[in-house]
């Protein structure tokens, strides 16, 4: 009865309103959990681009896997990259570099923490040491490996260190880790993370110490340890929803031990910087719909190092007459301070002295030449005799920023960004600038990624920067992919970027204010200012152009991925010659030609093992382009000597390879080597074996890592002074999470 | 009396059928009628042979007493219509129902204490587990540690060959302190997760946060259903409305021999689908969803 009248029912309906309705028979009947109930969470505006599509050769290392091999310090993280050099300068500050170049003050490579530029402008370095982000908390390190100053600004020269941080939704819980191991090295890290009312946050503690290297050349003791401590905080909205906010601060703090100028082991003290490196942040990004969104960030950071020490110098860098010579002509003191400085001044000075009467030496005018001749008087009358105050090398840069950036899906063939910045940075240096100094730095950028068809991808962007100290400058960039397969594509990236000369170069005014001078200098002066050292300026921003073709292939079914890239990068009007206080003469007057290819590979061939490989070779050719003709009396400078120091951290081969193995129940190792053949002459070469172990106990999650290192050539590191006692180093950590 | 009366009607509507091959009725029961509906009728008759009569019964207007049951194959479409038809009774009243579009926890929950004898049966809905690790293995064969994730503990119950290619560990969300604790551990120690057609864990407000943190970490989700997908779950099997129809018909066909359902079993017919702007962004490269579907089969052939 009830099924004769449904079935009634049934052919009342009109076959053409059937016939109307478009049913999608792939897809399935759907009863209760309708598809509009379902959110579409990962939006096409907001997935990232595959690897095809990528407009650069990018290396992308995991925070897991800077855990899983037990690397104990941030720069160390880089030997994994392909084309990546790691070196130190001074008293143990770690330098790294792509392509090279110098090692003392690098300055060719950007580094961003969650968008936030950690190359210091004034002095244009990068403090790999006391970047303030823990290990922990790194989520992805992500390396452009080329010029990419049309979407980072000038100065992502060589290439852009992209740190990412964890969200702090992914560190809901609480962990405490501790490290120690060779060369009193110790770490720790401590975290809590929760979400209160819909907010997700996460407080953490770390520090970090360690003796760095055992002794110099001359074998004596190297002061070169630090100590540091800091805190981070993270707060942020869910990661999905069309406003996100979030919140980030932290600082670093610390002592690092500089190295006793031979001078000042006569009566002054062993200098010590004092660091502090604090940070906050603060982004919106709000969605306007699917395809379209857009980000606001503001930060502010500062930088402060302080240096006060007891510092001795000849009584003669406090006379007037050498600062008039200096300041007349920075070359012929250049001249006087080499022999001054030599193994035996006073016989150098002597035939400085005949050389600069008998009218051969050609340093200066005949004023020059007076001036010199009172000033060897003076040092005969007794001023080279040393004298020590209280000095100091301290520095205080502060900076703020805010950017907005808008990301616009066209089409699903057209994506634009687009956006601009503001940024102001101020310094304050007695001894570099003697005073204070700000700039401004405004920017306006774009890149359309487009594709005509579907294996063709044009990537164009560019960025417009105008800046108080240097002007404006472009920086365009055009890469073109073409997908070959569905998992292969060629790239063409032609690439140009600049770097604007730091403060520094461009204007340091350079001396020492000595306080409580003892002995006092005549007519009981307890306090006096040494000759100054002055930048001669009206320097040019140096320049690349890069050219690069790049492969990319991927297959999964056998664990394969590589990516290979050959380049032809120009660089000129590098800026080249001594900063340093006794002769301070910067120029742009380097080019260079780096020719190479690179090779990334990683290989799963089962699940339990991975394997990773990076390759680079490197070629570099040097041209002198400068003014200068160096005059052998007045410098040791020669091109030569330029090209040795633009070359420091080259390496023609270097490489690495690591193979992880998981044996499951929580047991894994690695075993992985590092190499490169400096241009400096001594070779890095190192092999890791590392142990990872993790239990469940109750709700704690414990995990027990060793690690030994073998340095299979202990060759000193890039320069003489850097030197290892052992050829092995131990380390061990335990991990408590809960 | 009553016993004769009984008699005499099976004998004959048994004679009935050998006779003259009286058409069987079947009674699709659903939600109110729908176009989509509709079409999925009028294709399940297109299916069958002539003799098969198919109506349609929105659930709502199923009496509370139904006078006369007639002879028909009752066939629901979802957990309410099937709902409605235990709370009738039917199936003690020698009723022959078959439940579609049901999860087996929900079938199974739904018609605890009553006896089936085979009478009721069901073709679930959601994707066997099996299937869907399977697909995980077949879209990252170099997966280490997969994850089913569930809101209360499961026992998984896995053949030995899933087993020797990868850890596999069901995470439950009712032992965690909270979601996002949750999240955090489960996606730091898998490499793939599996979704279970668990409403409680996976629904439109913890969809978001899981397949973002999946996402941040490179890492995917795989299933629980048709739905999860264009939310941005990399892929999942499911039943198409085509293999439901076609798996339909069979049942129906060989009821028409047997007068029997067979057991309660998972869908034989299904189809995969991927979302490609995801597998892209991940950076993998995907067989064809065909192609998976045919590598799926030829895996569950294989003991």
């Amino acid at each position: 009865m009830l099924a004769s009248i449904s079935m009634t029912a049934a052919a009342d309906e009109s076959q053409d309103s059937v016939d109307q309705v478009l049913i999608d028979e792939d897809a399935p009947l759907l009863m209760e959990a309708k598809p509009s109930d379902l959110p579409v969470v990962l939006t096409a505006a907001r997935l990232k681009q595959p690897r095809t599509d990528v407009p650069a050769a990018v290396t992308v290392i995991p925070g897991d896997l800077i855990l899983q091999l037990g690397v104990k310090s941030l720069h160390d993280v880089f030997r994994l990259v392909p084309g990546m050099t790691v070196g130190a300068s001074g008293s143990n500050f770690p330098v790294l570099s792509y392509h090279g170049t110098k090692a003392d003050e690098q300055r060719r490579l950007q580094v961003l923490i969650d968008g936030r530029a950690q190359y210091a402008p004034n002095l244009a370095s990068v403090d790999w040491l006391n970047l303030p982000v823990p290990l922990e908390e790194i989520e992805r390190i992500e390396v452009t490996r080329g010029p990419n100053a049309a979407s980072y600004g000038a100065n992502s020269f060589l290439a852009t260190v992209n740190i990412i941080t964890r969200h702090p939704e992914d560190t809901a819980g609480s962990s405490a880790r501790f490290f120690e191991g060779s060369n009193a090295y110790q770490r720790y890290y401590l975290h809590h993370g929760d979400i209160t009312q819909g907010v997700h946050w996460r407080i953490s503690g770390q520090g970090k110490k360690d003796s760095g290297f055992d002794r110099l050349a001359n074998d004596t003791a190297f002061r070169d340890s630090y100590d540091l401590d800091g805190a981070n905080l993270s707060v942020a909205t869910s990661s999905y929803g069309p406003d996100q906010l979030s919140l980030q601060a932290g600082f670093l703090n610390g002592s690092h031990e500089i190295r006793l100028d031979p001078n000042d082991a006569e009566g002054g003290t062993a200098p010590n910087q004092e660091q502090t490196d604090a940070f906050g942040e603060f982004r919106w990004q709000h969605d306007i719909n699917d395809s379209h969104f857009f980000h606001v960030q503001a930060y502010y950071q500062q930088r402060d190092r302080d240096q006060v020490w007891t510092g001795c110098a000849p009584e003669l860098f406090f006379s007037p007459t050498l600062n008039q010579l200096t300041q007349r002509n920075p070359g012929y003191a250049s001249a006087v301070f080499a022999r001054l400085l030599g193994a035996d001044p006073l016989a150098e000075l002597t035939e400085l002295y005949s050389a600069v009467q008998d009218g051969s030496a050609g340093l200066g005018s005949p004023e020059d030449d007076q001036i010199f001749l009172t000033l060897v008087g003076e040092i005969l009358g007794g001023s080279s005799n040393l004298v020590c105050g209280e000095i100091n090398n301290s520095i205080r840069e502060c900076r703020w920023d805010l950017e907005l950036q808008d990301t616009l899906r066209v089409t699903d063939r057209l994506r634009i960004v687009s956006g601009a910045s503001l940024r102001h940075d101020r310094f304050e240096s007695d001894t570099y600038f003697q005073g204070q100094g700000e700039n401004v730095l405004g920017r306006l950028f774009f890149n359309a990624e487009y594709r005509p068809l579907d294996d063709w991808l044009i990537n164009l962007g560019g960025m417009m920067e105008w800046d108080e100290d240097n002007g404006d400058y472009f920086s365009p960039r055009i890469a073109l992919n073409y997908k070959l397969a569905e998992n292969q594509a060629l790239r063409l990236v032609l690439s140009h970027a600049i770097r604007t000369p730091d403060t520094f170069e461009q204007s340091a005014q350079w001396s020492y204010l000595a306080k409580n001078l003892s002995p006092p200098l005549p007519n009981d002066v307890t306090e006096a200012r040494t000759f100054t050292t002055r930048s001669p300026g009206g320097l040019d921003n140096e320049k690349i152009v890069s050219r690069e073709v790049g492969y990319y292939v991927n297959l999964p079914e056998y664990g394969l991925e590589t990516d290979i890239k050959v380049f032809r990068d120009n660089l000129w009007n590098l800026i080249g010659g001594p900063l340093q206080l006794y002769t301070f003469a910067p120029e742009n007057n380097l080019a260079l030609t780096q020719t190479g290819g690179e090779l990334e590979t990683s290989w799963n061939p089962l699940p339990q093992d991975r394997f990773r490989l990076t390759y680079a070779y490197l070629d570099q050719d040097e041209k002198y382009t400068g003014t200068q003709t160096y005059n052998r009396l007045a410098t040791a400078i020669t091109p030569e000597r330029l090209f040795e120091i633009e070359s420091r951290l080259n390496a023609r081969h270097s490489g690495s390879g690591a193979w992880q193995h998981f044996f499951g129940r929580g047991l894994s190792t690695g075993l992985v080597y590092y190499y490169a053949d400096n241009r400096s002459g001594n070779t890095f070469e190192r092999g890791d074996l590392i142990l990872n172990y993790t239990y469940h106990w109750r709700d704690y999650r414990i995990s027990v890592m060793l690690k030994g290192e073998y340095l299979f050539e202990n060759d000193p590191l890039i320069f003489r002074d850097y030197r290892m006692d052992d050829d092995h180093h131990v380390y061990a950590g335990l991990i408590v999470e809960f | 009396m009553d016993a004769v009366k009984l008699t005499l009607i099976i004998l004959f509507t048994g004679l009935v059928r050998c006779a003259w091959a009286a058409p069987h009725q079947v009674i699709l029961v659903g939600p109110a009628d729908s176009a989509q509906l509709v079409a999925f009728r009028q294709a399940l008759s297109a299916q069958l042979d002539p003799d098969w009569q198919v109506g349609y019964l929105p659930g709502n207007d199923l009496k509370p007493t139904l006078p006369d049951l007639p002879e028909v194959l009752w066939v629901t479409l979802g957990r309410e219509a099937l709902q409605q038809l235990v709370a009738l009774d039917l199936p003690r009243q020698n009723q022959h129902v078959l439940s579609l579009y049901v999860s087996r926890r929900d079938f199974e929950s739904l018609t605890q204490g009553i006896p089936k004898q085979n009478l009721i049966s069901a073709i679930y809905a959601d994707a066997p587990l099996v299937r869907q690790i399977n697909l995980a293995h077949l879209l990252a064969p170099q997966a280490r540690r997969i994850g089913v994730l569930s809101f209360q503990p499961l026992t998984l119950v896995l053949p030995d060959s899933l087993t020797a290619q990868a850890e596999i560990s069901n995470l439950a969300l009712a032992e965690a302190e909270s979601l996002s604790k949750y999240l955090a551990d489960t996606i730091r120690e898998c490499d793939i997760l599996v979704g279970t057609e668990d409403p409680d864990l996976f629904n439109s407000i913890n969809i978001k946060p899981l397949l973002m943190t999946a996402y941040r970490h490179n890492k995917f989700l795989i299933g629980p259903g048709y739905g999860f997908v264009s939310a941005g779950s990399l892929a999942t099997t499911y039943a198409s409305q085509s293999d439901t129809l076609r798996e339909l018909s069979a049942w129906l066909r060989q009821y028409g021999h047997t007068e029997v359902w067979p057991a309660p079993r998972y869908a034989l017919e299904f189809s995969v689908v991927v979302n490609a702007q995801v597998a892209r962004s991940l950076n993998l490269t995907l067989p064809e969803e065909n192609a998976l579907k045919r590598q799926l089969t030829t895996l569950e052939g294989s003991p």
